[in-house]
């Protein structure tokens, strides 16, 4: 082995000394700002879901009493309720810089209430509703559900019952 | 057998592996797995959401009130958070305190200067059967003395 072909060796093992020493650097300075300020863990993202569906709930625990005939309203009754939950969660979430939007699917409610004849049960909109006793319940809600930060984003589709 | 064509041959051979010696340093380089530092490696990230799943699902009694139970109104709150709270104390190991935070009050010992600790932020449902509901924007802080 000649000169010049020491030299190349000695100038590959001094790029190899370099590259160990910049990659322990990096890996002391504990470079990950994802991890640091994002908040759509997968512990985020169910307390998010949690929460919501909570309020959820709580809106389809709300009677109007009304009449089978007037069935809308309490499907109505039932948005205003969830849209007013919704509107304070995604505030919530925007001051942590998480977008949340929240949207009632219609298609998935129809199928839902073509999964079960044998039941009294009508769509409005997202919304389902059934005959109890000649008087409107509210029986459940498919809804679209999509969360999203800096560095995650989360999309669900579902039919919550209650 | 020496000649120009001889040495070019050798020049050759060096460079390959020189260039096996610099690969042979990358794939090593790439294969350490990144470090996460998010907690300070003390396990407290993983102790929070522990804890904070195990009171948000248990089954909710007066002795052992359930998180959207104690957060469901401000009356509930007074009446529940202490229990709560001496339920998240009994979950803490040795030398490690909690720090909660909600629009309704705090429980726990506020952290001290420079204690190493975790922040996990949370929102509960306040106001179920009332038709007051509102989001709650709360946080409950592990950290070490």
């Amino acid at each position: 082995m000649d000169e010049a072909g020491q030299m190349i060796l000695l100038s590959a093992l001094t790029a190899c000394l370099c590259l160990v020493g910049v990659v322990a650097c990096m890996s002391a300075v504990s470079f990950t700002p994802g991890d640091e300020t994002g908040y759509l863990s997968a512990d985020a993202v169910d307390n998010i879901l949690w929460a919501q569906d909570t309020a959820i709930s709580d809106a389809a625990l709300h009677p109007t009493g009304d009449p089978w005939d007037e069935r809308y309203k309490s499907a109505l009754n039932f948005k205003n309720h969830v849209d007013r939950y919704i509107d304070s969660l995604s505030c919530c979430l925007l001051k942590h810089g998480v977008a949340y939007r929240f949207g009632f699917n219609d298609t998935l409610a129809a199928r839902t209430i073509s999964l079960h004849p044998d039941k009294d049960i009508e769509n409005f909109g997202g919304t389902i509703v059934e005959c109890h006793n000649g008087s409107t319940r509210i029986y459940g809600c498919a809804y679209d559900v999509a969360i999203e930060d800096a560095s995650t984003d989360y999309k669900i589709s579902r039919v919550k019952t209650f | 057998m020496s000649g120009p064509y001889d040495d070019g041959a050798v020049h050759m051979l060096e460079a390959i592996l020189a260039s096996v010696l610099v690969i042979s340093t990358l794939v090593m380089v790439n294969s350490y797995t990144v470090r996460h530092v998010n907690d300070g490696g003390n396990g407290l990230a993983t102790l929070s959401s522990d804890i904070l799943n195990l009171i948000t699902y248990r089954d909710n009694s007066i002795e052992h009130p359930g998180l959207g139970f104690t957060l469901s109104s401000m009356e509930q709150w007074n009446n529940s958070s202490l229990a709560l709270g001496a339920d998240i104390e009994k979950m803490l190991p040795a030398g490690v305190y909690y720090h909660m935070a909600t629009p309704y009050g705090t429980l726990g010992n506020i952290p001290a200067e420079r204690a190493r600790g975790y922040s996990r932020p949370f929102i509960a449902y306040s106001g179920f059967g009332h038709g007051t509901g509102e989001m709650l924007d709360c946080k409950l802080v592990l950290w070490r003395a």
